[in-house]
Protein backbone atom coordinates (compact mmCIF):
# COMPACT_ATOMS: atom_id res chain seq x y z
CA UNK A 1 0.00 0.00 0.00
CA UNK A 2 2.86 2.44 0.77
CA UNK A 3 5.22 3.55 -1.75
CA UNK A 4 8.44 3.47 -0.01
CA UNK A 5 9.89 3.05 3.48
CA UNK A 6 9.85 6.00 4.67
CA UNK A 7 6.45 7.02 3.79
CA UNK A 8 5.61 4.20 5.94
CA UNK A 9 7.40 5.74 8.88
CA UNK A 10 5.09 8.63 8.43
CA UNK A 11 2.32 6.86 8.86
CA UNK A 12 3.17 5.28 11.73
CA UNK A 13 3.97 8.33 13.37
CA UNK A 14 0.57 9.77 12.78
CA UNK A 15 -0.93 6.43 13.73
CA UNK A 16 0.74 6.88 16.97
CA UNK A 17 -0.87 10.15 17.34
CA UNK A 18 -4.12 8.74 16.73
CA UNK A 19 -3.94 6.05 19.01
CA UNK A 20 -2.83 8.19 21.40
CA UNK A 21 -5.78 10.46 21.10
CA UNK A 22 -8.12 7.64 21.15
CA UNK A 23 -6.35 5.91 24.01
CA UNK A 24 -7.64 9.20 26.20
CA UNK A 25 -10.93 8.88 24.91
CA UNK A 26 -10.88 4.95 25.84
CA UNK A 27 -9.65 5.84 29.15
CA UNK A 28 -11.95 8.33 29.32
CA UNK A 29 -14.96 6.05 28.99
CA UNK A 30 -13.51 3.38 31.81
CA UNK A 31 -12.94 6.40 33.97
CA UNK A 32 -17.09 6.18 34.06
CA UNK A 33 -18.31 3.98 35.98
CA UNK A 34 -19.46 0.38 34.88
CA UNK A 35 -22.29 0.52 37.05
CA UNK A 36 -25.70 0.56 35.02
CA UNK A 37 -26.61 1.96 31.55
CA UNK A 38 -28.20 4.95 31.26
CA UNK A 39 -31.87 4.95 30.51
CA UNK A 40 -33.31 2.46 31.94
CA UNK A 41 -36.26 2.53 34.14
CA UNK A 42 -36.81 0.58 37.74
CA UNK A 43 -39.31 0.63 39.82
CA UNK A 44 -39.87 -0.69 43.64
CA UNK A 45 -43.14 -0.97 44.91
CA UNK A 46 -44.06 -2.34 49.23
CA UNK A 47 -46.68 -1.80 51.11
CA UNK A 48 -46.80 0.72 53.77
CA UNK A 49 -49.44 0.63 56.31
CA UNK A 50 -53.47 0.45 53.99
CA UNK A 51 -51.22 2.06 51.29
CA UNK A 52 -49.01 0.68 48.25
CA UNK A 53 -46.17 2.60 47.99
CA UNK A 54 -44.35 3.30 44.39
CA UNK A 55 -41.24 4.63 43.49
CA UNK A 56 -39.57 4.67 39.90
CA UNK A 57 -36.13 5.84 38.95
CA UNK A 58 -34.01 5.94 35.93
CA UNK A 59 -30.76 4.58 36.37
CA UNK A 60 -29.12 7.36 35.83
CA UNK A 61 -30.61 8.97 39.01
CA UNK A 62 -33.58 11.24 36.74
CA UNK A 63 -37.12 10.33 38.25
CA UNK A 64 -39.96 9.57 36.30
CA UNK A 65 -42.92 12.46 36.83
CA UNK A 66 -46.05 12.49 35.42
CA UNK A 67 -45.48 8.21 34.55
CA UNK A 68 -48.77 6.32 34.48
CA UNK A 69 -48.69 3.54 37.18
CA UNK A 70 -50.99 0.52 36.60
CA UNK A 71 -52.05 -2.23 39.16
CA UNK A 72 -53.15 -5.68 37.43
CA UNK A 73 -54.57 -8.48 39.99
CA UNK A 74 -53.89 -11.97 39.58
CA UNK A 75 -56.49 -12.24 37.11
CA UNK A 76 -54.07 -9.41 34.23
CA UNK A 77 -57.48 -7.24 35.48
CA UNK A 78 -56.27 -3.33 35.69
CA UNK A 79 -57.41 -2.60 38.86
CA UNK A 80 -55.73 0.82 39.72
CA UNK A 81 -54.19 3.47 38.00
CA UNK A 82 -52.00 6.81 38.92
CA UNK A 83 -49.64 8.87 37.63
CA UNK A 84 -46.60 9.68 39.82
CA UNK A 85 -45.58 13.11 41.37
CA UNK A 86 -42.01 14.87 40.46
CA UNK A 87 -40.20 12.85 42.42
CA UNK A 88 -41.58 9.87 40.57
CA UNK A 89 -42.96 8.29 44.02
CA UNK A 90 -47.00 7.35 44.28
CA UNK A 91 -48.99 6.40 46.87
CA UNK A 92 -52.35 4.76 46.87
CA UNK A 93 -54.90 2.47 48.78
CA UNK A 94 -54.63 -1.31 48.41
CA UNK A 95 -56.77 -1.74 45.46
CA UNK A 96 -57.61 -5.91 46.25
CA UNK A 97 -56.04 -8.20 48.09
CA UNK A 98 -54.13 -11.10 46.66
CA UNK A 99 -50.69 -11.13 43.66
CA UNK A 100 -50.31 -7.71 42.33
CA UNK A 101 -48.39 -6.95 39.50
CA UNK A 102 -47.31 -2.91 39.20
CA UNK A 103 -46.33 -1.67 35.48
CA UNK A 104 -44.87 1.89 35.13
CA UNK A 105 -44.29 3.18 32.01
CA UNK A 106 -41.94 6.22 31.31
CA UNK A 107 -42.95 6.07 27.61
CA UNK A 108 -40.78 6.09 24.61
CA UNK A 109 -40.39 2.20 25.44
CA UNK A 110 -39.31 1.86 28.87
CA UNK A 111 -41.13 0.43 31.15
CA UNK A 112 -40.95 -1.22 34.55
CA UNK A 113 -42.44 -3.66 36.22
CA UNK A 114 -42.61 -5.28 39.62
CA UNK A 115 -45.00 -7.58 41.18
CA UNK A 116 -45.82 -7.84 44.83
CA UNK A 117 -46.77 -11.19 46.40
CA UNK A 118 -49.95 -12.22 47.95
CA UNK A 119 -49.09 -12.31 51.45
CA UNK A 120 -47.43 -9.36 51.24
CA UNK A 121 -50.15 -7.54 50.67
CA UNK A 122 -52.75 -9.47 52.32
CA UNK A 123 -50.37 -8.87 55.62
CA UNK A 124 -52.81 -5.84 55.91
CA UNK A 125 -56.25 -5.40 56.58
CA UNK A 126 -57.69 -3.56 53.46
CA UNK A 127 -60.84 -2.96 54.55
CA UNK A 128 -59.44 -1.18 57.67
CA UNK A 129 -59.38 2.05 56.23
CA UNK A 130 -61.47 3.51 58.87
CA UNK A 131 -62.18 7.37 59.77
CA UNK A 132 -60.28 7.21 62.41
CA UNK A 133 -57.53 4.91 60.45
CA UNK A 134 -57.61 7.96 57.55
CA UNK A 135 -57.07 10.39 60.14
CA UNK A 136 -53.87 8.73 61.36
CA UNK A 137 -52.82 8.63 57.73
CA UNK A 138 -52.94 12.28 57.52
CA UNK A 139 -51.48 12.90 61.01
CA UNK A 140 -48.79 11.02 59.80
CA UNK A 141 -48.46 12.79 56.22
CA UNK A 142 -48.04 16.36 58.10
CA UNK A 143 -45.53 14.64 60.17
CA UNK A 144 -47.02 15.35 63.42
CA UNK A 145 -47.48 11.50 64.64
CA UNK A 146 -46.01 11.88 67.95
CA UNK A 147 -47.91 15.06 68.66
CA UNK A 148 -50.71 13.08 67.98
CA UNK A 149 -49.49 10.20 70.58
CA UNK A 150 -49.28 11.92 73.21
CA UNK A 151 -52.62 13.68 72.82
CA UNK A 152 -55.17 11.06 72.37
CA UNK A 153 -54.95 6.97 73.53
CA UNK A 154 -54.48 5.15 70.10
CA UNK A 155 -56.36 2.39 69.51
CA UNK A 156 -54.25 -1.43 68.85
CA UNK A 157 -54.90 -1.60 65.47
CA UNK A 158 -55.07 2.29 64.63
CA UNK A 159 -51.32 2.20 66.22
CA UNK A 160 -50.35 -1.17 64.34
CA UNK A 161 -51.25 0.54 61.18
CA UNK A 162 -49.30 3.87 61.93
CA UNK A 163 -46.30 1.79 62.95
CA UNK A 164 -46.64 -0.52 59.60
CA UNK A 165 -46.85 3.05 58.06
CA UNK A 166 -43.72 4.91 59.57
CA UNK A 167 -41.38 1.53 59.58
CA UNK A 168 -42.67 1.18 55.80
CA UNK A 169 -41.52 5.32 55.07
CA UNK A 170 -38.07 4.48 56.74
CA UNK A 171 -37.28 1.39 54.70
CA UNK A 172 -37.51 3.48 51.58
CA UNK A 173 -34.47 4.34 51.33
CA UNK A 174 -33.49 0.82 52.21
CA UNK A 175 -35.32 -0.47 49.44
CA UNK A 176 -34.28 1.17 46.93
CA UNK A 177 -30.53 0.28 47.60
CA UNK A 178 -31.57 -3.24 47.99
CA UNK A 179 -33.34 -2.68 44.12
CA UNK A 180 -30.31 -1.06 43.01
CA UNK A 181 -28.12 -3.42 44.00
CA UNK A 182 -30.56 -5.88 41.99
CA UNK A 183 -29.75 -3.61 38.98
CA UNK A 184 -26.57 -2.97 39.45
CA UNK A 185 -24.22 -4.53 36.87
CA UNK A 186 -21.16 -6.13 37.57
CA UNK A 187 -17.78 -6.25 36.44
CA UNK A 188 -17.77 -9.87 36.35
CA UNK A 189 -21.03 -10.48 34.15
CA UNK A 190 -20.03 -7.80 31.77
CA UNK A 191 -16.83 -10.04 31.38
CA UNK A 192 -18.72 -13.14 31.67
CA UNK A 193 -20.73 -11.87 28.64
CA UNK A 194 -18.00 -11.25 26.55
CA UNK A 195 -16.37 -14.51 27.40
CA UNK A 196 -19.88 -16.61 26.28
CA UNK A 197 -19.62 -14.30 22.89
CA UNK A 198 -15.87 -15.71 22.66
CA UNK A 199 -17.28 -19.09 23.64
CA UNK A 200 -19.69 -19.14 20.96
CA UNK A 201 -17.14 -18.10 18.49
CA UNK A 202 -14.61 -20.60 19.24
CA UNK A 203 -17.58 -23.30 19.41
CA UNK A 204 -18.62 -22.51 15.76
CA UNK A 205 -15.14 -22.44 14.43
CA UNK A 206 -14.17 -26.01 15.96
CA UNK A 207 -17.55 -27.31 14.28
CA UNK A 208 -16.44 -25.40 10.82
CA UNK A 209 -12.58 -27.04 11.31
CA UNK A 210 -13.99 -30.71 12.07
CA UNK A 211 -16.35 -30.26 9.09
CA UNK A 212 -13.40 -29.27 7.17
CA UNK A 213 -10.93 -31.78 8.76
CA UNK A 214 -13.77 -34.51 7.47
CA UNK A 215 -13.82 -33.25 4.34
CA UNK A 216 -9.85 -33.24 3.87
CA UNK A 217 -9.58 -36.66 4.98
CA UNK A 218 -12.33 -37.93 2.31
CA UNK A 219 -10.85 -36.30 -0.44
CA UNK B 1 -32.14 1.96 23.38
CA UNK B 2 -34.13 -1.03 24.22
CA UNK B 3 -37.76 -1.56 24.16
CA UNK B 4 -38.80 -3.36 27.76
CA UNK B 5 -40.90 -6.33 28.11
CA UNK B 6 -45.02 -5.80 28.69
CA UNK B 7 -45.25 -2.44 26.35
CA UNK B 8 -45.85 -4.04 23.10
CA UNK B 9 -48.57 -6.37 22.01
CA UNK B 10 -47.82 -9.50 21.06
CA UNK B 11 -48.47 -9.57 17.21
CA UNK B 12 -45.58 -6.75 17.53
CA UNK B 13 -43.30 -8.88 19.22
CA UNK B 14 -44.10 -11.88 17.64
CA UNK B 15 -43.84 -10.01 13.96
CA UNK B 16 -40.08 -8.78 15.75
CA UNK B 17 -39.35 -12.55 16.36
CA UNK B 18 -39.78 -12.93 12.45
CA UNK B 19 -38.20 -10.23 10.86
CA UNK B 20 -35.36 -10.92 12.90
CA UNK B 21 -34.93 -14.78 12.00
CA UNK B 22 -35.02 -13.34 8.66
CA UNK B 23 -33.05 -11.18 8.46
CA UNK B 24 -30.49 -13.72 10.27
CA UNK B 25 -30.87 -16.08 8.21
CA UNK B 26 -29.92 -13.92 5.11
CA UNK B 27 -27.43 -12.33 6.59
CA UNK B 28 -25.91 -15.38 7.91
CA UNK B 29 -25.20 -17.39 4.18
CA UNK B 30 -22.33 -18.81 3.81
CA UNK B 31 -19.96 -17.62 6.79
CA UNK B 32 -16.26 -17.63 6.58
CA UNK B 33 -14.19 -19.09 9.25
CA UNK B 34 -11.84 -16.55 8.59
CA UNK B 35 -14.96 -13.98 9.86
CA UNK B 36 -15.76 -15.58 12.90
CA UNK B 37 -13.28 -14.16 15.29
CA UNK B 38 -13.35 -10.22 13.95
CA UNK B 39 -17.36 -11.00 14.51
CA UNK B 40 -16.72 -11.90 17.98
CA UNK B 41 -14.92 -9.51 18.95
CA UNK B 42 -17.25 -6.69 17.36
CA UNK B 43 -19.75 -7.83 19.20
CA UNK B 44 -18.38 -7.96 22.58
CA UNK B 45 -17.62 -4.07 21.68
CA UNK B 46 -21.15 -3.57 21.13
CA UNK B 47 -22.48 -5.69 24.20
CA UNK B 48 -19.81 -3.51 26.61
CA UNK B 49 -20.84 -0.31 24.36
CA UNK B 50 -24.11 0.08 25.74
CA UNK B 51 -23.34 -1.09 29.36
CA UNK B 52 -20.78 2.03 29.60
CA UNK B 53 -22.58 5.59 30.68
CA UNK B 54 -21.23 8.96 29.52
CA UNK B 55 -22.03 11.48 31.63
CA UNK B 56 -23.89 14.39 29.25
CA UNK B 57 -24.66 17.38 31.14
CA UNK B 58 -27.54 16.84 33.78
CA UNK B 59 -28.43 13.53 31.74
CA UNK B 60 -25.99 10.73 30.85
CA UNK B 61 -25.98 8.62 27.97
CA UNK B 62 -25.18 5.32 26.30
CA UNK B 63 -23.66 4.66 23.14
CA UNK B 64 -25.04 2.13 20.93
CA UNK B 65 -22.51 1.58 18.45
CA UNK B 66 -25.05 -0.21 16.01
CA UNK B 67 -23.18 2.10 13.16
CA UNK B 68 -19.84 0.94 14.09
CA UNK B 69 -20.23 -2.79 13.67
CA UNK B 70 -22.16 -1.84 10.47
CA UNK B 71 -18.82 -0.47 9.28
CA UNK B 72 -17.03 -2.97 10.22
CA UNK B 73 -18.95 -6.30 9.81
CA UNK B 74 -21.22 -4.94 6.67
CA UNK B 75 -24.26 -7.83 6.35
CA UNK B 76 -22.91 -9.52 9.13
CA UNK B 77 -23.21 -6.82 11.26
CA UNK B 78 -26.97 -8.44 12.23
CA UNK B 79 -25.85 -11.42 13.53
CA UNK B 80 -23.40 -10.17 15.63
CA UNK B 81 -26.12 -7.53 17.40
CA UNK B 82 -28.46 -9.92 18.14
CA UNK B 83 -26.19 -12.08 20.05
CA UNK B 84 -25.10 -8.71 21.79
CA UNK B 85 -29.00 -8.19 22.36
CA UNK B 86 -29.60 -11.23 23.36
CA UNK B 87 -26.87 -12.04 25.76
CA UNK B 88 -27.63 -7.95 27.34
CA UNK B 89 -31.22 -9.23 27.89
CA UNK B 90 -30.27 -12.40 29.43
CA UNK B 91 -27.46 -11.71 31.53
CA UNK B 92 -28.54 -7.56 32.35
CA UNK B 93 -32.66 -7.55 32.01
CA UNK B 94 -31.64 -5.11 29.63
CA UNK B 95 -34.77 -4.77 27.35
CA UNK B 96 -36.54 -8.27 28.06
CA UNK B 97 -37.11 -11.88 26.20
CA UNK B 98 -39.92 -11.46 24.36
CA UNK B 99 -38.31 -8.31 23.27
CA UNK B 100 -35.20 -9.91 21.83
CA UNK B 101 -36.75 -10.04 17.95
CA UNK B 102 -38.17 -6.44 17.92
CA UNK B 103 -34.82 -4.92 19.68
CA UNK B 104 -32.83 -7.11 17.15
CA UNK B 105 -34.71 -5.75 14.10
CA UNK B 106 -34.09 -2.42 15.91
CA UNK B 107 -31.04 -2.28 16.20
CA UNK B 108 -29.47 -4.67 14.16
CA UNK B 109 -31.79 -3.16 10.74
CA UNK B 110 -30.01 0.41 11.66
CA UNK B 111 -26.65 -1.51 11.77
CA UNK B 112 -27.48 -3.10 8.16
CA UNK B 113 -28.48 0.62 6.72
CA UNK B 114 -25.10 1.98 8.10
CA UNK B 115 -23.09 -0.32 6.23
CA UNK B 116 -25.37 0.43 3.18
CA UNK B 117 -24.39 4.38 3.92
CA UNK B 118 -20.69 4.01 4.94
CA UNK B 119 -20.42 1.68 1.37
CA UNK B 120 -21.58 4.67 -1.02
CA UNK B 121 -18.04 5.90 -0.01
CA UNK B 122 -16.71 4.48 -2.76
CA UNK B 123 -18.50 7.06 -5.14
CA UNK B 124 -16.75 9.70 -3.56
CA UNK B 125 -12.87 10.21 -3.34
CA UNK B 126 -11.63 13.42 -0.73
CA UNK B 127 -9.13 13.58 1.96
CA UNK B 128 -11.30 12.66 4.92
CA UNK B 129 -13.83 10.15 3.06
CA UNK B 130 -13.17 7.75 5.49
CA UNK B 131 -14.35 9.90 8.56
CA UNK B 132 -17.73 11.80 6.96
CA UNK B 133 -19.02 8.16 5.69
CA UNK B 134 -18.40 6.76 8.74
CA UNK B 135 -19.65 9.66 10.94
CA UNK B 136 -22.93 9.56 8.15
CA UNK B 137 -23.04 6.05 9.26
CA UNK B 138 -23.02 6.14 12.61
CA UNK B 139 -25.57 8.71 12.45
CA UNK B 140 -27.69 6.79 10.32
CA UNK B 141 -27.27 3.82 12.53
CA UNK B 142 -29.26 5.79 15.45
CA UNK B 143 -31.80 7.51 13.50
CA UNK B 144 -32.82 4.65 11.66
CA UNK B 145 -33.50 2.68 14.55
CA UNK B 146 -35.18 5.81 16.22
CA UNK B 147 -37.89 5.17 13.32
CA UNK B 148 -37.96 1.48 13.91
CA UNK B 149 -39.17 2.16 17.39
CA UNK B 150 -41.00 5.12 17.22
CA UNK B 151 -42.97 2.87 14.69
CA UNK B 152 -43.08 -0.08 17.28
CA UNK B 153 -44.50 2.25 20.02
CA UNK B 154 -47.31 3.60 17.62
CA UNK B 155 -48.92 0.33 17.40
CA UNK B 156 -48.68 0.53 20.94
CA UNK B 157 -50.92 3.48 20.72
CA UNK B 158 -49.06 6.20 21.44
CA UNK B 159 -49.83 9.44 19.34
CA UNK B 160 -47.80 9.38 16.29
CA UNK B 161 -46.62 13.07 16.52
CA UNK B 162 -46.05 12.82 20.37
CA UNK B 163 -43.82 9.95 19.94
CA UNK B 164 -41.88 10.98 16.73
CA UNK B 165 -40.95 14.11 18.41
CA UNK B 166 -39.93 12.60 21.80
CA UNK B 167 -37.76 9.66 20.62
CA UNK B 168 -36.23 12.22 17.93
CA UNK B 169 -35.53 15.13 20.53
CA UNK B 170 -33.79 11.61 22.58
CA UNK B 171 -32.02 10.90 19.74
CA UNK B 172 -30.01 13.98 18.69
CA UNK B 173 -27.57 14.36 21.05
CA UNK B 174 -26.80 10.40 20.62
CA UNK B 175 -26.78 10.38 16.87
CA UNK B 176 -23.81 13.89 17.19
CA UNK B 177 -21.72 11.45 19.29
CA UNK B 178 -22.30 8.01 17.54
CA UNK B 179 -21.26 10.33 14.92
CA UNK B 180 -18.34 11.68 16.05
CA UNK B 181 -17.39 7.98 17.76
CA UNK B 182 -17.73 6.19 14.37
CA UNK B 183 -16.29 8.56 12.37
CA UNK B 184 -13.08 8.65 14.33
CA UNK B 185 -12.91 4.83 14.20
CA UNK B 186 -13.51 4.62 10.66
CA UNK B 187 -10.95 6.96 9.86
CA UNK B 188 -8.45 5.09 12.50
CA UNK B 189 -9.40 1.75 11.25
CA UNK B 190 -8.79 3.21 7.63
CA UNK B 191 -4.75 4.16 8.85
CA UNK B 192 -4.36 1.36 10.97
CA UNK B 193 -6.07 -1.96 9.48
CA UNK B 194 -7.99 -0.96 6.78
CA UNK B 195 -8.60 -4.53 5.92
CA UNK B 196 -10.93 -5.19 9.11
CA UNK B 197 -13.22 -2.51 7.60
CA UNK B 198 -16.57 -3.81 5.73
CA UNK B 199 -16.80 -3.54 1.92
CA UNK B 200 -13.44 -2.36 0.81
CA UNK B 201 -12.48 -1.21 -2.98
CA UNK B 202 -14.21 -4.29 -4.21
CA UNK B 203 -17.18 -4.76 -2.96
CA UNK B 204 -16.50 -8.63 -3.04
CA UNK B 205 -19.81 -10.56 -1.80
CA UNK B 206 -18.54 -13.06 0.52
CA UNK B 207 -18.05 -17.07 -0.98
Amino acid sequence: MYEDFFVDIIHGVTVIKMSGLQGGVLVMLLAVTLSAQAHKVNMFAFVEGNEIFVEGYFTDGKKPKKCEVIVYDSSDKQVFNGFTSDDGQLSFAIPTAGDLRITLNAGEGHMAQYELSGDEVAGEEVTDVSAGNAQASAAVKAGAATDRESTQPVADKELQALIRKSVGQSMRPVMRALDELKERRNLSDIIGGVGIIMGIGGLFLYFQARKMSSKNTSK
Amino acid sequence: MHISEGILSTPVWVAGYVGTAVLAGITMRKLDMEEVPKISVITSVFFIASLIKVPLGPASIHLILNGLVGVVLGWRAFAAIMLGIILQAIIFGHGGITVIGINSLMLGGGGLIAYMVWQQRHRFSFKKREFVFGALAGAVGTISSGIVLATALITTGEAFNAIAATVLAAHIPIMIIEAAVVGASAEFLHKTKPDILAGRKQPVTQG
